[in-house]
């Protein structure tokens, strides 16, 4: 049976299952590794609901000590998807856009008031 | 030494925390490498395609599109993911973000991206002819929208 999580030196590493953990594993068959820089982290995500044709929206998160990086996605014409512009505080998304709409060009707002997002465990 | 490992209390909550190499996890600045407080992302299933471009003629304008459609090993609820494109020359750029809409410029716009059950179905436009080919790329993610 492998040997799945190791704690030498100040490093901490956890392998997929079948592989030994240790330093001089490939990357591609870790879990984790405390040498990488991120690993994946989500701090928040979900599905807002907004008044169709209003060009901007705030979607709180839980307060971080850094900004994160986040992504907000659009969704109309059942499943179809397109991505909203926007900038990320240390505890919200504002989103919104001035110039772009999938079919509409001259005409912002959201399509069918329904927003997801994600914000991920990565500084900026 | 920079202290990176955390077992106990941080933020007001117990948990295990690492940080980032050469941040104190004590007081971290930078995003923490693990945290669990929150879930991680987990890949269910990735992949880089190169459609066929076709040239449309309308109106004023002449542009490529691009469409194709992709299958995944199911999971029974709509998962996360993430899509993008590279440019095959000049180092694979990854251009983001997508779908700004800029008459002429050689870069993929007005993207549409759609998951339903086990596929996906993608098409986007690149308004200027003598653009650089562009490879779609996708990762599906175990994690759930909501």
């Amino acid at each position: 049976m492998a040997n799945r999580l190791s704690v030498t030196g100040g490093r901490v590493i956890i392998s997929k299952a079948g592989y030994n953990a240790e330093a001089s594993l490939p990357d591609a068959f870790k879990v984790f590794d405390s040498a990488w820089g991120i690993s994946g982290l989500i701090i928040a995500r979900g599905v807002v609901n907004v008044p169709t044709d209003v060009v901007s929206v705030t979607i709180p998160f839980p307060q971080q000590h850094y900004v994160p990086y986040a992504e907000v996605y659009g969704f109309y014409d059942d499943n179809k998807t397109y991505m909203v512009p926007g900038y990320c505080t240390t505890n919200a998304i504002i989103c919104g856009w001035t110039d772009y709409n999938p079919g509409n060009n001259t005409v912002p707002r959201i399509i069918d008031g329904q927003l997801r997002y994600i914000v991920y465990g990565i500084s900026q | 030494m920079t202290n990176r490992l955390r077992i106990g209390h941080l933020f007001g909550q117990p948990g295990f925390y690492i940080s980032q190499p050469g941040d104190d996890v004590n007081a971290p600045t930078q995003a923490l490498a693990l945290d669990t407080r929150y879930e991680t992302m987990d890949i269910h299933h990735y992949g880089r395609r190169r459609y066929n471009r076709q040239v449309i003629s309308s109106l004023n304008t002449t542009f490529f599109t691009s469409f194709g459609e992709e299958e995944f090993p199911a999971l029974g609820y709509e998962p996360m993911y993430m899509f993008t494109t590279v440019r095959v020359s000049d180092g694979n750029w990854v251009r983001y973000p997508l779908g700004i809409y800029s008459t002429g410029t050689a870069f993929p716009q007005n993207f549409i991206f759609e998951l339903r059950g086990n596929r996906i179905w993608t098409t986007f436009e690149i308004l200027n002819t003598s653009a650089p080919v562009y490879d779609f790329v996708y990762v599906i993610f175990k994690n759930r929208w909501v």
